[in-house]
């Protein structure tokens, strides 16, 4: 199953294959548990972010980032995973402007990963008999 | 069949939980997860895993402090903890270390490792349990002998209590027994005897039953004191076992952690070597390369020098040989004695040595410089031929020319035996020298050869050294390309010797040799009586019988 198909903006690559397969190998169930879990819980974290932004927490921030991060590359997410990581660093040294532009990356990408796993989830789902 | 080791992860990311759910169950691990601290301590109480892995940074709380937390607690003191964090702070390990975490994961995990990861941490943990410290032991066995003490104390002093109830009771049967007897005996007696007797077996009864009641009492009491000492003793052991397993745990991280602070100095310390020895081999070796660099310098300089010095000697051998070439060819052209000729051709045989000498020099360090060394010997080869042709050509055309001038000698002589003019010539010479020549004078003949083979005789009366008397005209002789054409008048002074007795008859004495250039002398004595040899001179002399 390739998610190739989805729309994705330029840059790396937006969902590693080779951890998907991994999982996929185990069964459908493994990955559409992992699916139904990063997408109830990366919004929430990514929600955390901006509060912590807005009310200028940056400890916060760093630990949401640090959240979205670690469930990102366990999906193989790993262009969002890298901007978190990008995040969570400025976030730790706190220079406002640096942080503010890291978070402004998250949300679209945020946005393509959901759609790159939601097809993946139904062309797993639709490879069963 | 040995039950599954427990697995307790604590860590709020949802994505997380399910992977290590789905490895560690499938490792063969009884896996159990909680998303906070609070839960995480629940669990850790309840659940009693034999290994807990735990995330540091959650939300609202912080990983070490749960961690230091559980270590403090005694249920939950003894689990190794493994920490996993995707943090990049630097001091990650050491703060884990000093909240009493025993390993570490970095995320994101490999989750195909995990399992043998946590079999790793708990197989650590058995061989270091199974190797326990001395000190408990002690501890143990001196409380274990101090019950063992009281407790034979306490049996003793029960057992003599059980020998008194034994002896009470026994004697209460005998004076039954005696009641009995008395009673049977002294039926007719007055009741009130009996009575009494039983009153005071009832009194003693009742005595016996207080002593027993109160030696129970006071044994219990007594037992009731050693039981709570006891207890008071175990629970200062026990306490004192906690701090000392407090103290062990406190000694092992802090030796861990000095450990580990040895280790990384030492690392620093090594990496610190390894630079000074890489920069001191860098230095030597740079110094090496200078050196070899200024060597083959030296080197390259040294050959270009040798090059430059062979060369030079073989272009001067070279020209050496190129001039002595052309003396052997003006030797031969001009028609000099072949002596001449060959020491002129021994000279340039030198120099052909010479310059192939240059040559084989130039060779062997074309073959040390890794020249084409065939493409150098083939030259040298060439040039060595040329020469040693060359030098074949020389003795060809001097072996011919001593030929030719032998031949021409010989022809010489017998032209001039038929040539008229000179025949005239030596007519002349021989009537001068019947006519003025005085007893034992000599007259002078001066013959020039020229290169056009014209041959001029001169003749003079000399006397002793003087000249007087008649001057001869020249006679000029025709022209004869049989004369030698030569510079050289010994022949030539041969020549006319023989030409002149061939015709004229006579002896020729050669009283000297001497090459005075092209110009001869030839005298005629008239022999004494004693046929004295003419006296010598520089000049050849030949005596005519006249």
């Amino acid at each position: 199953m390739s998610i190739a198909s989805s729309p994705v903006r330029e840059g790396p690559a937006l969902i590693d294959q080779k951890i998907v397969d991994r999982y996929t190998q185990r069964g459908p169930q493994l990955i559409t548990m992992l699916v139904d879990a990063f997408l109830e819980e990366a919004p929430r974290y990514f929600q955390d972010i901006r509060s912590g932004m807005d009310a200028k927490d940056y400890s916060a921030v760093r630990v949401s980032a640090h959240g979205l991060k670690s469930c990102s590359f366990n999906l193989g997410a790993v262009r969002l995973a890298e901007i978190c990581q990008d995040l969570e660093d400025k976030a730790s040294h706190g220079a406002a402007p640096d942080v503010e532009s890291s978070v402004g990356l998250i949300g679209p990408t945020l946005f393509d990963t959901e759609e790159a796993l939601k097809s993946l989830k139904l062309s797993v789902q639709a490879s069963q008999p | 069949m040995a039950a599954a080791p427990k697995v307790l992860v604590i860590d709020d990311d949802t994505t997380l939980q399910v992977l290590a759910k789905e490895y560690l169950t499938a490792a063969g691990y009884a896996a159990k997860v909680a998303e906070d601290g609070a839960k995480g301590r629940r669990f850790a109480e309840n659940f009693a895993p034999d290994i807990i892995l735990l995330d540091v940074v959650m939300p609202g709380c912080d990983g070490y402090e749960i961690c230091a937390e559980l270590k403090r607690q005694p249920r939950t003191a003894n689990i190794p903890i493994v920490l996993m964090t995707g943090s990049r702070e630097p001091d990650v390990i050491k703060r884990g270390l000093k909240a009493g975490a025993t390993d570490f994961i970095t995320k994101p995990v490999d989750w195909e490792f995990l399992g043998d990861r946590v079999r790793h941490v708990l197989d650590q943990e058995t061989s270091r349990n199974s190797a326990a410290p001395p000190v408990s032991d002690q501890t143990r066995a001196a409380s274990d002998s101090s019950v063992a003490q009281r407790n034979a104390e306490y049996q003793r002093e029960n057992s003599e209590l059980k020998h008194q109830l034994l002896a009470a009771g026994e004697r209460i049967d005998e004076l039954k027994a005696e009641l009995a007897s008395s009673a049977s005996a002294n039926s007719r007696q007055s009741e009130p005897s009996v009575s009494e007797l039983h009153a005071q077996i009832s009194e003693i009864e009742q005595e016996w039953s207080n002593r027993l009641q109160q030696a129970v009492s006071v044994a219990n009491k007594r037992a009731d004191q050693r039981i709570a000492r006891l207890q008071a003793d175990l629970d200062e052991k026990c306490d004192q076992l906690q701090s000392l397993n407090e103290e062990l745990e406190r000694t092992r991280t802090d030796a861990v952690a000095e450990k580990d602070d040895r280790v990384r100095e030492l690392r620093r310390e090594l990496e610190g070597a390894k630079q000074l020895e890489l920069q001191t081999l860098s230095r030597s070796q740079e110094q090496k390369i200078t050196e070899l660099v200024r060597a083959h310098e030296i080197n390259t300089r040294e050959i270009w020098k040798f090059v430059s010095r062979t060369t030079s000697e073989y272009r001067a051998s070279l020209r050496r040989s190129q001039a002595t070439a052309g003396e052997v060819q003006r030797h031969l052209v001009d028609g000099s004695n072949s002596e001449n000729v060959l020491a002129c051709l021994d000279t340039l045989s030198t120099s052909m040595v010479n310059s192939l000498r240059s040559v084989s020099k130039l060779s062997d360090w074309a073959l040390f410089a890794g020249r084409d060394a065939s493409e150098t010997e083939h030259r040298v080869l060439e040039l060595g031929s040329l020469i040693e042709e060359c030098v074949r050509d020389v003795r060809v055309k001097l072996d011919r020319a001593d030929i030719a001038f032998a031949n021409a000698v010989e022809k010489g002589v017998e032209i001039a035996a038929e040539e008229p003019q000179l025949k005239r010539a030596f007519s002349h010479l021989v009537e001068f020298v019947t006519r003025y020549a005085p007893p034992n004078g000599a007259v002078d003949i001066n013959a020039d050869c020229d290169d056009s083979g014209g041959l001029t005789l001169r003749f003079a009366n000399s006397g002793a050294g003087s000249t007087r008397g008649l001057n001869a005209d020249p006679v000029v002789c025709a022209e004869h390309d049989a004369f030698p054409q030569t510079g050289d008048s010994h022949e030539l002074d041969l020549w006319i010797a023989k030409a002149i007795l061939a015709d004229f008859g006579g002896t020729v004495s050669v009283a000297d040799v001497a090459n005075i250039g092209p110009a001869i002398s030839v005298w005629f004595a008239k022999p004494t009586a004693s046929d004295q040899a003419p006296q010598q001179s520089e000049q050849m002399g030949m005596s005519v019988a006249v």
